[in-house]
């Protein structure tokens, strides 16, 4: 290694701080999982979390199901509103995960590994809540199966020409593609854990999924080679599966949605609320775990700046929507947008460019940054503004249309909000679980980012697991 | 045939049984028509007398063994199967094997359609009349199998023309009711039918011998040539009786009412006066208005000058209007008739009143001013002065029946003059005025007696209680405004025995006949002047007596009236005016427990399940309220508390209340719904002008919901509304010219607006191969916004009635509606329009691509379709609905209806059950009952009733459009094998064999429903969109829609400036 002969300034940052060898990243990572004892918070927390997702989620779709979709505010001209602006923040979420973890990998973007699978995790749960909402928001939820292409003795297919379908299509594959690009990468890690395991259960529970993960050089190969493949087919559908869900109502004659800037504005949107989340989990689960060494700051200060890049991007659609409708000259159009911000759900609006259009702007300073309480802080802003845009974008189109004599407004009931809380639940419980059982840090893929120094300070060679030969 | 005394007997016998045993009605039901056919006598006495004996109730379990789960079942629910099919009455079965089971006794003949036999799922018509408060509609009631499921209009009424109103629509509903009075009762105590009988025998031999001293009879107005015959008995054998007719719709009733022939009418004036809705003598009136628009022919347009408190529907239609306060009425027209006598005048209506007054003049003989019946008599007879000073051809008058007033009944009661007093139908407890203090003046009389068809409140007051017969179980007969007879048929047997005016008047005078039935015959004689067989069954076949008038009623005018003066009342910010209003709902509060009534949104306020204080906005500034703030009224020592609604174009300082509204019995519906604003209005206030003023009107701090159909947030609604008209205007949703800017410039009303698509299609769009392509054409300028065709869309369509709090939600469930903008600057100019809107079933459909399932698509007629089966209910296309017509079943609205909402709390005030703390966010509807039986039977069984969770429209009425299709095939000739040769396609139907509900009820025809492509048929004249009004709503988004509405055209006088 010639690291000498570099300046100093022009030195990259480590990307593992605390002089760590590798088997302390093993040990590190595994020990989260192998601890024996439980911490208090995370019992606490699991408790809360898994009422919210088993008893709140639960009753509330029991009592939709056995009622009718009338048990939620909607009325007739607003005849979306929670139940799908839930399902687009949720599937906006799942974004950050497949972005990190495919287009940074084929943009050799190092600073990915030690943030990629907790992001992965995190796009499974998001996409999970987000498929309860389409699923639990049609009036005969026991006939959605209508919507799946089976062949019937009448004949009758779906109807392809519905970006709903295509929302069907769009959002399976994205969902089957995430398991497997999350489960592909674990399989290393999973052997690890096995190896490392000293009851018989954990070895073979954690056999079982590593899948006769021997580390052979072969293994190597092939695995390289699939999570290429993988990265390469995630890439396409960090941009397509919002695309799609965007054309739910950009194909629409809707005054608000029906608008060509859309897809890329409901990606960018995607990454914006994404990353956010993933600060918003990652900041305390750094801090409880003592992980300040593998995601350092650095870490944080990039996704920062990708948060102010889409945030950014953001912003500009909102004016551009905005310049568009004043151009167009459609008095359909330009209504609707001065009645988003200026009619009865003026406040949402607000709050939305609030959240999403100044927040971000604080991450110019290096300052704020750097410091993780106050990414947190906006963080959780972008999250709340992201939810609200969603929102914005669907319930005030509705609530005033066309025709004045439709117009409306829509007021969420206790069951709306409670299902949304128990989506959350279910989501952080998920979470919970996945950092208690699963290593929430890629080992195998960090250490193959760490500096040549931590491998020789090594007093004495060490396995890849760490142990001493 | 068995004797009459038999079959009385057996009836009675029945109804004893029915009070513990409604199940086993049927068997005696089948004994009965037996007696009735056969002289069986020894079968149907054994009956009679095992039914004394509990011995036949055990052999009745024995021998049906199934009757006892049946009889079980009844007890639980008080509605099983069997219940159902007792109640059903004419089980067609049943009358297959010739035991006319509950069909009615007397032969009726069914109108133009009538069937070789019954053929089962075959509509059947039938004429009669609906009456509402002495004005007579000739009605066509289909039925179904010995069910009437639908109220057409009879063509050769001349107050129908082939439409009815919305009330006529609606009565269909209460025969339903299952909170129709089932029992009789004395002093609340349920008695068998022979002992009212017999109450009624004696009544008739104690006053024979005092001539009918120490009895009145009060009677609702039933426009009926029999009850006048009977009457006329009455009065010769007992000419003491104290006979009086109440209805409080028609104000004061003293002085004769008018008819008013429009057609011969160029200028009309109403004041106060809402001859298309509330103060509608028939469909003539509006018929005759709406012709003399004349835009499609040659002709002067008629003028429609409108001067009242309160927008109505009348207002809506007017050329122009002024905001006149009810107490200014006959001032104004006092001043009028001075400028029409060339006298100067000093009044802040000059202006208005000389434009008028020269319009009036010019037009001469063919001019028309109509005072409405809410204002007092002076009013009137001023009206009716203008009218001779103009030689108006338009406007007749009539008298009225010599009888007395309520009031002068009233006197003779607290003056101990009265021992029995008869109520038959009407509700004077509830509505007379107040001063009279009608429910206490009941209690003085010893003996009271009301047929009534509900337990009101004042059945409650009275000693006995009779059901009434609904007018669908009824023989009688009536007359319209202009001497033309009509019949009453009964397409039921009674589901409740209830009692026709005809048999309780005969009885209580001793009529040689009792027999509703005979007694019609009788009436029908004396005005044809024939009792030829084939005179009546043509009568009863055709529903009016052709080629014969009645004699009207010679016009007397009692000038006494008028001799009060003054006749201004002063109104000031202090010093407020009350109006009482009918209800365009509710009418006088007589469907206060209909459902479809009370969610039948106002033509103007769109209010839906309530009344409130309408005022103007300086009105409610004065006050310092809103709307939806309560309100306390003061008038005259009595007062009352309402919510506030600020209505544009309302006179400032005078605030209207409608009628009918806070009933407090009579049924589960109509309890909780607005207040009672009758508890104000006194006989001053009816008698003399400007009585109703000095209201103190102050603010009590708390809110009300109001629930309407649209600015569903009313909050904000001044706001709302002046953005709303503004968007309406900059959208061109509606178009509205003068007759001379359409001259000048024929393209005019298509200018307006986003300018229109180049009409090309970048795909190639599919074709529509459809024989006939259906179409409809709207005529903005016809409508008067009476909403006959809402109801009659809910009728036909089965429709659910969702309640107040589902309404409050924006989950009404009409698939259509009519909508409504006000137009105008400030209050002084404001104009209505109403624009009745449903699926525009475009070719260019933007619901169908979205939805995911296919559940809707397109016919080859060029129907949007929508497929209930298929449809999971993602809402999507409700969402890419332009013009917001879908309708979405949030909940189960048919198993779970809003009655047992209202059941619940009715239950809940009674303290029967515990609060439900999840009322006001949704309803428990896991454990709701299914819908009730009773109310099934209104359903129509062509239309599929939808569950939850799918979405539902307007149909173009397919069900009628298929039944045609099947109709002229057979009338062609061509068999159903034929039919599937050639397939369904190439049936073609000719123009005018089918129409949608809601073209036929339409009384002014301004919905027009045919095949768009047949260039002879109805609609394509105006569909063409070359027809300079013809145009599409939101035209610019190039869906194609199938519906077209015409502009309308204000016909302005260019001295009172633009409105």
């Amino acid at each position: 290694m010639t690291t000498a002969t570099i300046q100093p300034d022009l030195q990259r940052p480590q990307l593992v701080l605390g002089n760590k060898r590798i088997g302390d990243v093993t040990e590190i990572v595994s020990g989260i999982v192998e601890k024996k004892t439980t911490p208090l918070w995370w019992k606490i927390a699991a408790t809360i979390t898994g009422l919210g997702a088993v008893v709140v989620l639960n009753l509330n779709i029991f009592y939709l199901f056995t009622t009718g979709v009338g048990v939620w505010g909607l009325n007739h001209p607003v005849m979306w509103a929670w139940d799908i602006t839930n399902f687009v923040f949720w599937i906006g979420i799942g974004h950050a995960g497949t972005l990190i973890s495919a287009i940074l990998f084929l943009m050799r973007q190092r600073w990915r590994t030690s943030i990629n699978r907790s992001a992965e995790a995190m796009t499974l749960f998001a996409v999970m809540c987000a498929g309860i909402f389409p699923g639990i928001h049609v009036g005969r939820w026991w006939m959605a199966w209508f919507l799946a292409p089976a062949p019937s003795q009448w004949g009758v297919w779906p109807n392809f020409h519905s970006p709903l379908l295509w929302d069907v299509f769009a959002v399976s594959t994205y969902a089957t593609v995430s398991v497997l690009f999350w489960y592909v990468g674990l399989i290393p890690d999973l052997a690890t854990l096995r190896d490392r395991a000293t009851g018989k259960l954990k070895q073979f529970a954690y056999g079982l999924f590593a899948l006769g993960w021997r580390g052979s050089n072969r293994h190597w190969r092939n695995y390289e080679m699939a999570y290429l493949v993988l990265a390469g087919i995630s890439t396409p559908l960090v941009l397509s599966v919002h695309s799609v869900v965007s054309m739910d109502f950009a194909t629409s004659v809707l005054p608000g949605w029906h608008a060509t800037i859309f897809p890329p504005y409901f990606v960018a949107g995607a990454i914006f609320s994404g990353f956010a989340m993933v600060l918003t989990i990652l900041i305390p689960a750094r801090q409880l775990f003592g992980l300040q060494d593998l995601i350092t700051i650095k870490h944080v200060d990039n996704m920062a700046k990708v948060i102010l890049a889409t945030g950014c991007m953001v912003g500009y659609a909102y004016g551009m929507e905005f310049f568009t409708a004043f151009y167009s000259g459609n008095a359909f159009e330009s209504f609707v947008f001065r009645n988003r911000a200026m009619g009865p759900y003026a406040w949402a609006y607000w709050t939305m460019v609030t959240c999403n259009v100044i927040t971000p702007q604080f991450f110019w300073f290096k300052k704020i940054r750097q410091n993780v309480w106050l990414v947190l802080a906006l963080c959780i802003f972008v999250n709340v503004g992201m939810w609200f845009e969603r929102f914005v974008i669907i319930v005030t189109s509705l609530h005033r249309d066309f025709l004045p004599s439709s117009w409306g407004y829509f007021t969420p009931t206790w069951v709306d909000i409670l299902t949304f809380v128990g989506s959350i639940c279910l989501f952080l419980h998920l979470f919970l679980l996945f950092i208690r059982f699963l290593p929430m840090i890629a080992m195998s893929e960090v250490k193959g980012i760490m500096q040549g120094h931590s491998l020789m300070n090594a007093d004495q060679p060490l396995d890849v697991h760490g142990r001493k030969e | 045939m068995a004797d009459k005394p038999e079959q009385d007997a057996i009836r009675e016998l029945r109804r004893k049984l029915a009070l513990e045993t409604a199940p086993l009605t049927r068997e005696l039901d089948a004994a009965e028509a037996a007696a009735a056919s056969e002289p069986r006598r020894s079968y149907w006495r054994s009956v009679g007398d095992a039914i004394k004996s509990p011995s036949f109730l055990q052999w009745a379990h024995d021998e049906f063994p199934q009757l006892k789960q049946e009889l079980k079942n009844h007890k639980q629910d008080g509605h099983s199967r069997r219940t159902f099919l007792q109640l059903m009455g004419a089980s067609i079965a049943l009358a297959g094997l010739g035991m006319g089971c509950r069909r009615p006794e007397n032969k009726i003949h069914p109108y133009n359609k009538k069937p070789v036999d019954v053929v089962i799922g075959k509509a059947m018509y039938f004429a009669t009349t609906f009456v509402m408060a002495g004005r007579a509609i000739g009605v066509l009631a289909e039925t179904h199998e010995g069910r009437p499921t639908k109220i057409e209009g009879n063509p050769r009424h001349p107050n129908s023309l082939g439409g009815t109103d919305v009330y006529a629509q609606a009565s269909l509903l209460d025969l339903y009711d299952p909170d129709r009075s089932r029992n009789i009762t004395n002093k609340g105590q349920v008695v068998a039918r022979d002992a009212f009988v017999a109450q009624l025998n004696s009544i008739a031999k104690q006053f024979r011998t005092s001539h009918g001293a120490g009895l009145a009879i009060v009677m609702e107005d039933y426009a009926s040539p029999a009850v006048m015959m009977l009457l006329e008995h009455i009065r010769k054998t007992m000419p003491e009786t104290a006979i009086a007719q109440y209805e409080p719709a028609n104000g004061s009733d003293i002085l004769s009412s008018h008819w008013a022939d429009l057609s011969k009418a160029q200028v009309i004036v109403a004041v106060d006066c809402d001859f298309v809705l509330t103060d509608d003598e028939g469909a003539l009136n509006k018929q005759a208005f709406i012709a003399g628009r004349k835009l499609d022919g040659a002709g002067k347009m008629n003028r429609l000058y409108v001067a009242e408190p309160v927008p109505t529907a009348t207002g809506t239609v007017a050329d122009h209007r002024l905001r006149l306060p009810g107490a200014h009425a006959a001032a104004f027209l006092e001043d009028l008739l001075a400028v029409l006598k060339g006298k100067q005048i000093q009044s802040s209506y000059a202006k208005w009143i000389g434009a008028v007054a020269e319009d009036l003049k010019a037009a001469g003989v063919h001019s028309a001013v109509l005072v409405g019946r809410r204002q007092p008599p002076a009013a009137q007879l001023l009206g009716r002065q203008i009218n001779a000073q103009l030689r108006s051809e338009a406007v007749s008058y009539r008298g009225r029946p010599e009888l007395q007033r309520l009031d002068q009944i009233v006197e003779r009661i607290n003056a101990g003059q009265i021992q029995t007093l008869l109520l038959l139908g009407g509700n004077p407890a509830f509505n007379a005025p107040a001063d009279l203090d009608f429910a206490k003046v009941i209690g003085k009389v010893p003996l009271s007696i009301r047929i009534g068809t509900h337990e009101d409140e004042t059945s409650a007051l009275c000693t006995w209680h009779a059901p009434a017969a609904h007018y669908l179980e009824s023989w009688g007969d009536a007359v319209a405004g202009d001497g033309t007879v009509s019949i009453v048929q009964p397409m039921i047997e009674p589901l409740f025995g209830g009692f026709t005016p005809l048999e309780v008047l005969a009885r209580i005078s001793a009529y040689p006949k009792t027999d509703p039935y005979e007694i019609v015959r009788d009436s029908f004689a004396r005005i044809a002047g024939s009792i030829s067989e084939d005179a009546w069954k043509k009568f009863a076949q055709e529903g009016v007596l052709s080629g014969k008038k009645m004699a009207l009623l010679p016009d007397a005018v009692d000038y006494d009236f008028m001799a009060e003066g003054p006749f201004r009342g002063e109104i000031s910010a202090k010093r407020m005016e009350i109006c009482f209003a009918l209800s365009n709902a509710i009418f006088d509060g007589r469907f206060a427990n209909n459902a479809w009534m009370q969610e039948c949104p106002d033509p103007v306020t769109k209010l839906t399940w309530d009344n409130a204080a309408l005022l103007s906005e300086a009105t409610a500034k004065a006050i310092g309220v809103e709307t939806g703030d309560m309100v306390r009224i003061e008038l005259a020592g009595r007062s009352l508390e309402i919510a506030a609604f600020i209505v544009p174009g309302v006179a400032d300082w005078s605030i209207t209340l409608p009628l009918g509204y806070g009933r407090t019995r009579g049924g589960v519906i109509c309890l909780d719904t607005g207040v009672n604003a009758y508890a104000l209005r006194t006989s001053r206030m009816l008698l003399s002008p400007g009585q109703a003023t000095g209201a103190k009107v102050t603010p009590t701090g708390r809110k009300y919901k109001l629930a309407t159909t649209q600015e569903h947030s009313a909050m904000d609604m001044v706001k709302y509304a002046a953005i709303s008209n503004e968007q309406a205007a900059e959208r061109a949703i509606i178009r509205e010219v003068t007759p001379e800017q359409l001259q000048n410039d024929p393209a005019i009303v298509r200018k307006m607006g986003e300018h229109a698509p180049i009409r090309l299609s970048i795909y190639t769009e599919p074709k529509l191969t459809g024989a006939n392509q259906w179409g409809m054409a709207i005529d903005l300028n016809r409508c008067v916004s009476c909403n006959a065709c809402v109801v009659a869309c809910q009728s036909e369509n089965n429709i659910p009635v969702v309640g107040k709090d589902e309404v409050l939600r924006g989950r009404e469930m009409h698939w259509l509606r009519i909508d409504r903008y006000f137009q105008g600057e400030n209050d002084d100019d404001v104009t209505l329009v109403p624009q009745p809107m449903m699926c525009q079933h475009c070719e260019n459909a933007p619901c169908e691509p979205v939805c995911p399932v296919n559940a809707t698509v397109h016919s080859p007629e060029g129907l949007n379709e929508m497929v209930y089966n298929r449809c999971i209910g993602t809402r999507y296309c409700s969402n890419n609905c332009p013009y917001k017509v879908r309708r979405f079943n949030f909940f189960d609205w048919n198993k779970g209806t809003i009655r047992e909402n209202a059941e619940q709390s009715k239950a809940t005030r009674d303290g029967q059950i515990e609060p439900d703390p999840t009322k006001g966010f949704s309803r428990p509807q896991v454990l709701q009952p299914p819908m009730q039986e009773m109310l099934k039977m209104a359903e129509n069984p062509n239309v599929t009733v939808r569950m939850r969770g799918v979405m539902e429209k307007c149909t173009y009425c397919v069900q009628r459009i298929e039944s045609a299709k099947i109709a002229f095939r057979s009338q062609i000739g061509q068999g159903p094998a034929n039919a599937q040769a050639d397939g369904a396609a190439a049936i073609k139907l000719p123009d005018g064999m089918v129409t949608s509900a809601c073209a036929q009820v339409c009384p002014t025809q301004a919905i027009i429903f045919g095949d768009k492509n047949d260039p002879n048929g109805k609609l394509a004249k105006f569909w063409d969109r070359n027809n300079p009004r013809t145009y599409e709503v939101l035209e610019h988004l190039f869906v194609k829609p199938r519906t077209h509405y015409l502009a309308k055209v204000r016909n302005v006088n260019p001295k009172l400036g633009d409105h």
